[in-house]
């Protein structure tokens, strides 16, 4: 088979369906041409593969035409992502221990072992599974957060603090982000905890 | 002696200034229909260096913002996609020439302090 036609096909295997048959025909088109005007029409196996190696690996070609921007799961999705599949591992880890533990105060005996212990392990991938394929139907019907602030943003309503105040990213100031979950991300939450400063009410 | 690393940088910061210029570059080789192929030659000729990894899809990308019009044309040895500048493309065009320039004088501006 044709190396050009080959080189084309293993691009296209890497588009997007809906210009695939536009972009091949086009790159066809230039290789072609390119030939053409190198070879005359006599460009050996050996001319073929120079130009092909020239013009690029098919992934890369293929990667500048959609901007090498294919995400399972993009970057205005992702924080939102991790927090939810956070929520879910601790709940699901959370359900579980909580069964062991009833299970063994009702004096189960059976409730501490392997099984139990296995319904732990397998729970945690099916849960975070799940969080993954709602995420991707999300991330491929281009439903995204809306970042931009509804309101104009004023630097007055930034929260007080006080000075002995310390930065703890995760612990029990965790619990405060989830109020960000409607409207945007808790990121603000971050930053305005800067120890050693004071911000008068 | 530049080491290999400030030579990477060097290649990517020009390459990121370069970026900028390439649309207006194409848009202002556009005023007449071209195919890809015939205008990577002409805008190797004009001092325009361009390969086609980044021609075909910034025409792509240009026509799908409306600033230029395609059509595929069958009539030679083999079908070519023909490009040319949108009204849209031209009124564009005028007002980014316009920022250029006028990016142009300050950074011209600017060197020329430092010499002195």
């Amino acid at each position: 088979m044709n190396l050009v036609e080959r080189y084309l096909h293993a691009v296209g295997r890497r588009l997007p369906a809906k210009n695939r048959a536009d972009i091949l025909a086009e790159l066809r088109s230039h290789l072609n041409d390119t030939l053409e005007e190198r070879f005359g029409g006599q460009a050996s196996e050996e001319d073929v593969a120079e130009l092909l190696k020239e013009t690029g690996e098919p992934t890369k070609v293929a990667a500048s035409y959609t901007g090498g921007r294919q995400y399972l799961i993009g970057p205005e999705l992702y924080p939102v992502f991790r927090m939810v599949a956070l929520i879910v591992l601790a709940a699901t880890i959370g359900g579980q221990l909580v069964a062991i533990a009833v299970g063994l105060l009702a004096g189960e005996a059976h409730a501490a072992g392997w099984n139990a212990w296995a319904g732990l392990v397998n729970s945690i991938p099916a849960a975070l599974g799940s969080v993954v394929i709602v995420f991707l139907i999300l991330q491929h019907f281009g439903v995204n957060p809306d970042l931009k602030e509804k309101e104009a943003w004023d630097p007055k309503t930034l929260p007080a603090f006080e000075e002995d105040e310390k930065v703890k990213p995760s612990g029990h100031r965790f619990w405060q982000h989830f109020p960000g979950l409607a409207g945007g991300f808790p990121r603000q939450n971050w930053l305005h905890h800067v120890p050693g400063r004071r911000v008068l009410p | 002696m530049k080491t290999q690393n400030q030579n990477e940088q060097l290649d990517n910061l020009s390459q990121e200034l370069r970026r900028g210029a390439l649309p207006l570059a194409v848009l202002c080789m556009l005023q007449e229909n071209k195919y890809g192929y015939a205008l990577i030659g002409d805008l190797t000729a004009a001092g325009v260096e361009m390969d086609q990894g980044t021609l075909y899809p910034m025409l792509r990308r240009l026509e799908s913002q409306g600033l230029l019009q395609s059509s595929w044309v069958v009539d030679g040895a083999r079908p070519r996609r023909y490009y040319v500048i949108s009204p849209q493309g031209r009124e564009v065009l005028a007002s980014l020439s316009g920022e250029w320039q006028k990016l142009s004088r300050v950074v011209q501006s600017l060197l020329e302090q430092i010499e002195k």
